[in-house]
């Protein structure tokens, strides 16, 4: 069952409207889609090849929206909202289901893999994007940094390119932000 | 101090801190805080954290969520009492299985009764595996067995988990249950009793378990009497994989049963079909299980093994009997003899050893409870010593097979020997030869004498080199023993395909009965004609030639022209045409072939079909499909009621008639078709066998044709997947399925995704072919075109100028392909709005194909429409009508094509506020190419959207006018 582009766009436009209920029927459909793309992208076989996420996230992002419908001012603008979204689906999918108390549906199941993926230091969602939102308040610059690189997935050359500064303002940034946020987190996990 | 300075302030301190020495850090803080203990302490604390090698947000968001999604050993969160799986409530978890966990549920509609839910683990490709299930369920249905226990129902959750409902079996598995209640010897068999009925009663209803074991044998206690339920019918072949030495990751303790209990032919690498023998295979190891407390395979050092190494073991470690796994000598003595037989009968690694049924092994195990003679036996003599020699599984004969083949062979040909005499004699060394060299030499081997080791490798290619070898000395002066045993031994190494050894045989054969025989012997003519097939399986058909032709000639003088060798000959010749790609000869000669072989040898006869199919064959290279249905159609019904329709020669063609029915337009009859074929091999042939895959491939391809995108995908995707793995990348299989992959993606539309796939290949041929090779050329083109719909427009043209320049070079200025290349361009142009670039681009091809194809072919008319077409675009409408309208009074064209001139003449007239002309026109030619569109899945909508965009500018206009004309008209 493939959902046409225009679903897609028409629960996109509506959940930035302010309707909830949109995304919860958007999600299953980025889950599926991260899923397939994600099957085909890291089969065994291909494990070796290097992931190129960026082109993941163009991915399910063209998939999502009729491209040809949306005006994209420029490069910059149409990365920052793909980071943005990407961002808005991963973490509001994850206060959702905080809310949400015991049992529900299986189909939480296989989403909670990715709340506590082990292998990589995956940070709790919702406290990161409340870190995040924090630190955005303070630094914006930062905050989109962090946005584009972790939920956007570009490499620190292209998120300098997007928001026309030199590759070693992104690094200082980087860092910082990073320090940043991981005390943000070890605070919040003290409290 | 502002917030936004204290920042910035912070900030410079952080780095500044971070570009010292860590000694040194502590110092220049102190200096640089002064006195502002808050600001140090901001500072520190972030120092603190700072942690260069960790990779804290460094692994992007999405690909954290991929590879948490696709982690094989995903062990999801356990489902909480309470909640949900489509009707079934869950209760609580009564246990983790290979493949998932199990919790007992409570099922409230259609009926009201507490079930088990067996939840799958992820990884499975549902969609799949659901359809495989629903499939047996039907089957399923119907058995009805106290000891069977039922599976209900399967589904997947919405995220995609797979899920089985089955009869909830509160029990323990069976070897677990006799442990614990001490159950001895007797009372052990006794309960293996009705577990083999139920596994009978289910192959009697056609279900074929595939996965038994212990843990799929659970017992409880029925009025205080052990009752076993077997569990998990269905599921294992719903889940089915390839099974590949790569994917026993899911085999150990997970999807396909456990490698201890798994049959050698399930273990076996490809291509084997299973039938209801496996699962007395894994009674059997069950058996043995029970008697011994041991798996027949030893578990010691399986765990650590490699794979192969695992399904080698399974295949060939033969194990002892059960009762030299007993210490209790008392036990031992009771199980020796008898019960060893009949476990170990039950164990054959050769199927066609074992019990050919379950009931045969229950009977057997009866008659050992009564005390009577079991039918099992000791192996036999004759049987050991096959043994011995068939170490290698395969589906060539042993060699007494071949030594009887090759005798056969030899009485053929020498029965056209000329005088009886000669060939008594000849065919009396021949035998003398093979039975004393050949056969002594195999039988030696099968004989496996205490002090010999038998020789493991002898097979037919062996033999025949042996015997090749030996050939030389020993015939000395009977030249013509030595050409009849060269020549059979060269025929069999051409039914082998090993061509170069079969020409060395052939072509000495062919000296030696020259010599002795001459020019014009049946006998020597023989040989040539062997050493012609020879050449065309080498794709040598510029020696098969003349070859052939001198066969062909000499046989129409000394037997005649409708001589069955002649005819032979005679295809043989169409087949070098066909070699030659002269297609159009070789229809000719086929058709000629086909039509004398009806004549002589009559219609049904093998060979007459064996013409009639390849002219199909070569009907369809020359587009002419009607004719390729009608060929095939007719081969096909006469191999059905001669064959039968599950004879390998019944499925070629009714593959062979579902290629035709594809290419003319009937791919919903072609699937159908297809889909038995599938079903068929996949059965006798296996998952993994080329035939079968190629027959998903044409699925894909089919299903491409009617437009179900999606369906092609799975069907390429499944295809892929195993020809990449078991035929490789290079096998023309995998090359052509991954080609219509990336196409039926282009023309779903996802043309990103699409241009990755055509650049890989881009990239894959590049590498094996070089540059300039055709086929990397072609690659590169349906890269450019993807490109361009995906709307990397740039990168299209660049590429679209690499290809043309290097066509040109390779193939020159004026090859077709070439041409064709320009026009891809030339619409990339088109479409990119670059019309003065697209009208110089068309005119020029236009010109060239004018020149080379001629003026009325159907691509010159193509181009001229194209350039009209962007002259209208420019507006250029008085140049483009003369233009359109030439081309609409050449030659016909199908619907698609003259719709769309009329309605470019329609605009042009249009322009010219010819309206009563136009309109009709536009009208006319919009609804024709909307009909189009709804018929044929490949047509270009963006030309439906400009005839219509031109219909709805007329109204338009026509509107304007009639209201500037007449503002009281009456609407």
């Amino acid at each position: 069952m493939e959902s046409s582009p225009v679903d897609i766009t028409r629960l996109l436009s509506a959940w930035s409207g302010g309707d909830k209920e949109a995304l919860d029927e958007l999600v299953p459909v980025v889950n599926r889609e991260l899923r397939r793309l994600a099957r085909r992208h890291l089969r065994p076989e291909r494990s070796e090849l290097a992931l190129q996420t960026t082109e993941l996230v163009n991915e399910v992002y063209l998939r999502l929206v009729d491209c040809s419908r949306v005006r994209w001012q420029d490069r910059a603008h149409f990365f920052a909202i793909s980071a943005r979204l990407m961002r808005r689906i991963l973490v509001d999918f994850a206060r959702s289901r905080r809310a949400a108390k015991r049992g529900g549906e299986a189909l939480r199941v296989t989403f909670d893999k990715v709340l506590e993926a082990p292998e990589t230091c995956a940070p709790e969602w919702v406290a990161l994007d409340d870190a995040l939102r924090a630190l955005e308040t303070l630094d914006p610059r930062k905050g989109r940094i962090v946005e584009l690189r972790f939920f956007g997935g570009l490499d620190v050359k292209e998120t300098a390119e997007v928001l026309s500064v030199s590759t070693d303002t992104i690094l200082r940034d980087w860092r910082f932000a990073k320090s940043w946020l991981r005390r943000e987190l070890t605070r919040g996990q003290e409290a | 101090m502002s917030e936004a300075a204290r920042w910035s302030q912070i900030e410079r301190l952080y780095h500044a801190a971070l570009e010292r020495h860590p000694d040194e850090r502590t110092v220049f803080l102190d200096q640089a805080c002064a006195q502002d203990e808050a600001l140090r302490r901001e500072v520190e604390s972030l120092l603190a954290h700072d942690r260069p090698d960790s990779d804290f947000l460094d692994h992007p968001a999405i690909e954290v969520a991929a590879h948490a999604l696709t982690a094989r050993e995903i062990e999801p969160a356990a489902l909480e009492p309470g909640s949900r799986i489509g009707p079934y409530r869950i209760l609580e978890r009564i246990g983790r299985g290979g493949m998932g966990m199990v919790y007992r549920a409570e099922q409230q509609v259609p009926v009201r009764r507490t079930v088990a839910l067996k939840m799958i683990k992820t990884g499975m490709d549902s969609e799949n595996v659901i359809i495989r299930f629903k499939a047996e369920r039907q089957a399923l249905a119907l058995m009805d067995h106290p000891n069977i226990a039922r599976v209900f129902d399967a589904g997947a959750t919405p995220s995609g988990r797979l899920y089985f409902v089955m009869e909830l079996v509160d029990g323990l598995p069976v070897t677990e249950y006799c442990q614990t209640h001490g159950l001895g010897l007797r009372e052990r068999l006794a309960l293996f009793i009705p577990i083999c009925q139920a596994i009978q009663h289910a192959h009697q209803k056609g279900i074929i378990h595939r996965d038994i074991k212990p843990s799929n044998v659970l017992v409880t206690a029925y009025d205080g009497n052990p009752a076993p339920k077997v569990i998990d019918f269905g599921i294992a072949k719903a889940m089915q994989e390839p099974l590949t030495e790569r994917s026993m990751h899911t085999l150990a303790g997970a999807v396909m049963g456990t490698p201890e209990y798994m049959s050698p032919e399930q273990a076996a690498s490809f291509g084997e079909d299973i039938d209801t023998r496996s699962d007395v295979y894994s009674l059997g190891t069950v058996l043995y299980q029970l008697i011994t407390g041991f798996t027949p395979l030893q578990a010691t050092g399986l765990a650590q093994a490699s794979d192969a190494e695992i399904l080698r073991r399974i295949r060939e470690e033969v194990s002892p009997p059960p009762s030299a796994r007993l210490r209790d000598p008392k036990l031992a003595r009771m199980v020796r003899g008898d019960l060893d037989w009949v476990v170990m009968k039950a164990l054959e690694k050769d199927r066609a050893r074992r019990y050919a049924t379950v009931s045969a092994l229950s009977d057997d195990m009866e008659n050992y409870l009564a005390g009577a003679p079991v039918a099992a036996g000791p192996p036999s003599a004759t049987y050991r010593l096959m043994k011995l020699a068939r170490r290698h599984r395969g589906p060539v004969a042993t060699v007494a097979v071949i030594a009887a083949l090759l005798v056969a062979a030899v009485e053929v040909s020498t029965r056209q020997a000329i005088l009886a005499r000669r060939a008594q004699q000849e065919s009396a060394a021949v035998s003398s030869f093979l039975q004393n060299d050949l056969l002594a030499q195999a039988s030696a081997n099968i004989q496996a004498s205490s002090s010999e080791r038998p020789d493991p490798d002898l097979k037919v290619r062996t033999a025949l080199d042996r015997a090749a070898s030996q050939i030389g000395g020993k015939f000395a002066g009977q030249p013509l023993v030595e050409a009849s045993i060269r020549h059979t031994i060269g025929a069999t190494y051409l039914d082998l395909g090993l061509f170069t050894e079969a020409q060395r045989q052939l072509e000495r054969a062919i000296q030696l009965r020259r010599q002795a025989l001459g020019e014009r012997d049946p006998a020597t003519l023989q040989s040539q004609n062997l050493l012609v097939s020879v050449y065309i399986g080498q794709g040598k058909p510029s020696l098969a030639e003349p070859l052939g032709r001198q066969v062909l000639d000499m046989r129409r003088q000394v037997l005649g022209e409708r001589h069955p060798d002649t005819l032979t000959s005679l295809h043989n010749m169409a087949a070098i045409e066909r070699a030659f790609a002269r297609d159009a000869q070789a229809e000719a000669l086929y058709a000629q072939v086909a039509e004398l072989r009806r004549q002589v040898l009559g219609p049904q006869h093998p060979d007459t079909l064996k013409s009639l199919t390849n002219l199909a064959y070569v009907s369809m290279l020359l587009e002419e499909y009607p004719q390729a249905v009608e060929i095939n159609s007719r081969v096909l019904e006469i191999r059905r009621s001669v064959l039968g329709d599950e004879h390998p020669e019944t499925m070629q063609s009714r593959y062979a008639l579902a290629l035709a029915l594809m290419n003319n337009g009937q791919a919903d009859r072609a699937e159908d078709m297809l889909r038995g074929v599938l079903e068929w091999r996949r059965r006798v042939l296996g998952v993994s066998h080329v035939d079968t895959l190629n027959v998903l491939n044409a699925l894909g391809m089919a299903s491409h044709y009617q437009g179900k995108y999606a369906q092609a995908e799975d069907f390429l995707n499944e295809c892929l997947d195993v020809a990449g793995k078991v035929l490789g990348d290079r096998h023309p299989t995998t090359t052509a399925c991954r080609l219509n992959r990336a196409e039926v993606l282009q023309d779903a539309g996802r043309y990103e995704v699409a241009s990755r796939e055509f650049r890989e290949i881009s990239d894959l041929n590049r590498l094996w072919f070089g540059d300039e090779n055709p086929d990397t050329l072609r690659s590169e083109s349906n890269l450019a075109i993807a490109l361009g719909l995906a709307g990397h427009y740039i990168e299209a043209r660049t590429l679209f100028n690499q290809v043309i320049a290097l066509r040109q070079r390779v193939l020159g200025p004026k090859n077709p392909k070439t041409l064709s290349s320009m026009d891809s361009a030339a619409n990339l142009d088109r479409r990119m709005g670059r019309y003065p670039e697209a009208e110089r681009a068309f005119r020029e091809v236009a010109v060239l194909r004018r020149e080379v194809l001629g003026p009325k072919h159907p691509n010159t008319l193509s181009s001229l429409t194209s350039l009209a077409a962007v002259l209208v675009e420019q507006g250029r409408y008085q140049e483009a009508e003369p233009m359109v309208q030439e081309v609409l009074d050449g030659p016909a064209a199908d619907r698609w094509s003259r719709a769309l001139r009329q309605s470019l003449l329609g605009a042009c007239l249009a322009a010219q506020k010819r309206f009563a002309e136009a309109e009709p026109l536009l009208q006319a030619s919009y609804g024709e190419l909307r009909q189009e569109q709804d018929r044929r899945p490949f047509v270009d909508r963006l030309e439906v959207e400009r005839a219509h965009r031109r219909l709805l500018a007329l109204q338009r206009t026509q509107t304007n006018s009639a209201a500037s004309l007449s503002p009281n008209h009456d609407r």
